[in-house]
This record gives structure tokens, C-alpha cells and sequence, in this order.
């Protein structure tokens, strides 16, 4: 407790440090710990850099994977002014998945084909969600009816799979993922993140509502497409190079938030970093913990953001009036 | 501002009957029941519901025809169910609000509230916490200003206090509120409305216990304090 205390008063960003040390640290076991169970944790493999490398596109991916979608988290809590709101759980992740396998049975594939097939179905629920926004609904039943989005584009994925006989996977991972992926990862995710940290001195302006923020002089309508536009794009990207993830994107920016309190600058960078740590470690568990057999990632994260969003949903949030 | 001939419908029922307004210097009240679409008339005329008929002009301009940043230097608004969300810092509210850059601390030193400056918004009482927006508000510097209810949940000395800051300013005030004692000193100009239209529109003299029995339905008794201010009882 008193380290939490200790956090919230401090002028620097303490958080930020630790987070910057826990990447440094995880980053470099994940690409140098050989592939045994723990026990063999630092036996070096310098010579086989092509397995270096692997692990090391594989743990950019990670960061990456899991920064943005703490980004995409926060951005969207922010816009629905709702503390539960997370892009797989609001319909935008699975969404994404369903469209990106769709067009994929018709059109042809190349570098990057199948972040731009599931752009489109980013963008629809996109559409989706901001015509939802201006109807008066309840934070509770906006969440529910993202719910049912999310478990309804999974469904019409799980029938795609029958026709396309593909392995449907509810939890990814980042085995899979090729160096030459990776680059296109970085450099989407590199576009993203410059495009929503222009956005970042907007973010104490959604404590008002969007009609004050428009008194304001502020176009907010506008501000609000562009940064669901990215978030659209940031999530195709995941879906598209890596698959699907739930939970991370409410837990980190609640967590960010009840560290930094009314600190609102320090938001975007600690719900990056601590996203990207997030994966990154799940990911090294993941590959370590039951070697040889590898468990996803996404599994991993969303078993540790479970019982974390349990405290959240039950502790209420800071506008239960 | 002028306003003409505003009408308004919501869910079919016509809610605003021609409404035309002047409001130039000054104070200027709003007196009327509830839910007979005071709150509506605000948000029509401060720009915010635009589906309405009849023209709304800021010295000249058609508000239909300025932009964003156009209005927000014109006018600003207040209503005290507007939400704050999340945990932000008065100070961050202030911040925000301060479009000229102007000392804000002044304020918060006359009500005595500087201390909470760096305090998040939440941790305030419901009575501060409307005087912080009500404040945000003036700070915006804006020639005209709605608000719509400043008075609701303010003790005595925080009404005090409001009413003398509004009074020195030089910013313009269209109010709208139910301490209709608190308004009779305040106004340079009253307009009484009922059932969608400006029954009457006048000084302070406009207060008397016929009309305001017309307009509400109920009664009350007009007394001369010290001042010679007209002053309002409502007589239950």
C-alpha cells in the first residue's frame, strides 16, 4: 500500500521506470532463454541466430500486440465514457476476425491482405458502435450489447471454419508470427501509435460530456472519428498478423487510471507500456511454464486479466452516480 | 443575441410556440414552471438542439452559419446535470475552461476554494462541485452566458457570493433558475414563460404577486427589503 501511495504522489513516473525495467528485463529473457522449461533459463543459444531472431520478432510482436490494444482500450473507455469497454469484448475484435476470414475465402492474399480485409470489418463495427453512441443507453447495457456483437461474430466465425475445414482458435499466440510479419507489425503499430499520440492532449477533455467539449471550441465529433479510425486500424492489424484478445484492453486502462489518479498525462504512455508488458510476459510464461508444450499468449493474458477485471466490475467505478 | 420566432416540437408535442428574445447588456432571467421547456429554450438558443424554426442571430450572425470555435468564443453554457467523468483535477477543469488565459485563482480565492485546486473534482461536496462549473464556466470569458440552474444545492454564502461575482462581471447572463428570490436581484430583465411562450417580458417590476400567481399557480407575497429591492415569499 505504501508503495502504491508512494506511486501516486511521486512528480516523475515512477510507473513508467518500472515498466521501462520490466520490458528490458522480460525482453531479453524471451529472446536468450533457451527453449527448456525454466530451469534452464539462461542457457544461451548465441549461435543460432536464426532462432534469435524468431524469438525476437515474436517479442516485438508481443509488445506491440499488447500496447495497442491497451491503447485501443483506453481510447475507446474514454469515447463511451464507459470504464468496461475493451475492443474484444465490444464486438470490434471478433468482428474484425469474421470479415478478415470472409474476404479471405474470395480475395487474394498477400503481404499484409489480411489486415486490410478485416480493416473493413473494423470499420463496420466501428459504424456500429458510433451509431450506438448516440443513442441514451445505459454504460451496462452498452456493454451487453457488445457482448452480444462479440459472441455473435464469433459464432459466424465458427461457421466459416466448417466451410474453410481451419482450426478456429479462441486464444492466439505468437508462434506463428514470421520476421517478415513482424516488420509490417512495427511499422503499422510505429503509425498507429504517432497517429493516437496526437490525440493525447485531448484526453482530459472527456471528463466533460461531448457537448461541453464543443463549448469548448473543440470539434470532438471529428476528434472521435479520426481516433476510431485508428483504433480500427490498430485492431485489423492485430487480428490480421497475430488473432484475437480479450480482456487486456479493460484491464490495463483501469489500472493506469487507479495509479495515476488525476495525473492524466501520464495515461497514454503507462497504458502502453504496461499493455506491452503485459504480453510480453505473458508470452514468456506462456512458451516456459509447461515446456514443451507451448500455451498461447492471449490465453495466458486473459487468465491473469480475469480475476483483475472481477475486482474492477465489483469495486464499481469513479461516475457511480 | 436576437431570437425570432422560435418553435420547437419534441416527439410530436410543440414544446416552444414562437419565442422571440432580445438579450443584449446585462442579466437576463428566465421564469417559468417546470417542464414547460425552459431548459429547451437554453439549449436552442446557446446552439445545441438545432432542429428548431425561426432564426437565432449573435450581432448579426446567424448562429446556423458560425463554426465551432466561432461559437465557443461567444457563448458558453452551464447546466448542472452535466456529468464529469472519470477522475480529473480541478485545477485540469479550469485549465481547460481558461480559453483566455486569464487568473482563474481569483475566483477560487473569493469562494475560498483555492486549496482544492489540486484536488481531484470528485472529493468535492455536491455544493462545491456546482460552484467549480459554474466558475469553469465564467472563466471561459465568453460575451454571453447560459446557465441553466447555478443556484440549485449553493449555501447561502456560496449564493452570495455568485450573485455579487455575476453581478461585477461584464459578461452578459441569460439564467434560468427556481430561487426566483435570488433572480429578483439579479435581473436586468425578466421574461415570464409559460406553456411555450413568453407570456410577459419586462424589469423587475414584472415580479408582482398577480402574475407570478399565473404563472405558476401558486402563491406569493412581494415585500420591499432595506434597499428598496422587490423581494419574493412564496407563500405556502
Amino acid at each position: 500500500m505504501e508503495l502504491i501511495k508512494l506511486l501516486m504522489k511521486s512528480k516523475i513516473n515512477i510507473f513508467l521506470s518500472l515498466n521501462i525495467l520490466i520490458l528490458v528485463v522480460f525482453g531479453i529473457l524471451n529472446i536468450i532463454s533457451g527453449d527448456n522449461s525454466l530451469l534452464n533459463l539462461f542457457k544461451l543459444q548465441v549461435n543460432d541466430y536464426p532462432i534469435l531472431q524468431l524469438r525476437l520478432s515474436r517479442t516485438m510482436t508481443a509488445l506491440f500486440t499488447g500496447g495497442l490494444i491497451s491503447l485501443s482500450g483506453l481510447f475507446l473507455q474514454l469515447i463511451f465514457r464507459n470504464d468496461l469497454v475493451d475492443p474484444g469484448l465490444v464486438g470490434l475484435t471478433s468482428g474484425t476476425s469474421f470479415f478478415k476470414n470472409l474476404l479471405a475465402i474470395f480475395l487474394p492474399a498477400f503481404l499484409g491482405s489480411q489486415v486490410i480485409y478485416g480493416l473493413v470489418g473494423a470499420l463496420i463495427i466501428v459504424s456500429i458502435l458510433i451509431w450506438l453512441k448516440t443513442k441514451v443507453i445505459s454504460p451496462t447495457r452498452f456493454v451487453l450489447f457488445g457482448v452480444c456483437l462479440t459472441i455473435f461474430f464469433i459464432s459466424l466465425n465458427q461457421v466459416l471454419s466448417y466451410f474453410t475445414h481451419g482450426q478456429l482458435d479462441l486464444f492466439s499466440g505468437f508462434n506463428l508470427v514470421s520476421p517478415s510479419v513482424t516488420y509490417l507489425m512495427i511499422i503499422l503499430g510505429a503509425i498507429i501509435v504517432t497517429g493516437l499520440m496526437f490525440f493525447d492532449k485531448y484526453i482530459p477533455y472527456y471528463a466533460f460530456n461531448d457537448q461541453k467539449i464543443l463549448d469548448l471550441g473543440i470539434d470532438i465529433r471529428k476528434i472521435n472519428l479520426y481516433i476510431l479510425v485508428i483504433i480500427s486500424l490498430a485492431i485489423s492489424t492485430i487480428v490480421g498478423i497475430v488473432g484475437e484478445f480479450f480482456f487486456i484492453g479493460i484491464v490495463i486502462p483501469n489500472i493506469v487510471k487507479s495509479i495515476n489518479g488525476t495525473k492524466v498525462k501520464h495515461y497514454f504512455i503507462d497504458t502502453f507500456m504496461l499493455g506491452a508488458n503485459l504480453m510480453l510476459l505473458s508470452d514468456f510464461i506462456g512458451r516456459n511454464l509447461f515446456y514443451p508444450v507451448e500455451i498461447p499468449a492471449g490465453l495466458i493474458c486473459s487468465l491473469i486479466c480475469a480475476p483483475i477485471l472481477f475486482y474492477i466490475v465489483l469495486r464499481g467505478n469513479y461516475e457511480s452516480r | 443575441m436576437k431570437a425570432d420566432n422560435i418553435s420547437y416540437s419534441y416527439e410530436k408535442e410543440q414544446v416552444i410556440k414562437d419565442v422571440s428574445i432580445r438579450f443584449d447588456v446585462g442579466v437576463t432571467t428566465l421564469i417559468g414552471p417546470n417542464g414547460s421547456g425552459k431548459s429547451t429554450l437554453l439549449k436552442i438558443l446557446s446552439g445545441q438542439i438545432k432542429n428548431y424554426s425561426g432564426s437565432i442571430e449573435y450581432d448579426g450572425d446567424n448562429i446556423k452559419n458560425l463554426s465551432v470555435s466561432q461559437i465557443s468564443r461567444l457563448l458558453s453554457y452551464f447546466n448542472q446535470k452535466e456529468q464529469i467523468y472519470g477522475l480529473i483535477s480541478v485545477e485540469s477543469i479550469f485549465e481547460m475552461s481558461n480559453l483566455k488565459n486569464i487568473d482563474y485563482t481569483k475566483y477560487l480565492d473569493y469562494f475560498g476554494l483555492t486549496d482544492k485546486l489540486k484536488l481531484p473534482f470528485n472529493q468535492l461536496s455536491g455544493g462545491q462541485q456546482q460552484v467549480i462549473l459554474v466558475l469553469a464556466v465564467m472563466v471561459e470569458q465568453t460575451p454571453y452566458v447560459y446557465l441553466d440552474e447555478p443556484f440549485n444545492n449553493l449555501d447561502p454564502l456560496y449564493k452570495a457570493k455568485l450573485v455579487k461575482l455575476i453581478k461585477r462581471s461584464e459578461q452578459n447572463f441569460f439564467i434560468v433558475d427556481h430561487d426566483l428570490d435570488t433572480l429578483s436581484i439579479l435581473a436586468d430583465r425578466i421574461l415570464l414563460y409559460k406553456n411555450g411562450k413568453i407570456v410577459k417580458s419586462g424589469s423587475v417590476e414584472l415580479l408582482t404577486e398577480n402574475n407570478l400567481k399565473n404563472i405558476f399557480g401558486t402563491e406569493f407575497k412581494i415585500h420591499q427589503d432595506v434597499n428598496g429591492n422587490r423581494r419574493l415569499i412564496q407563500d405556502f
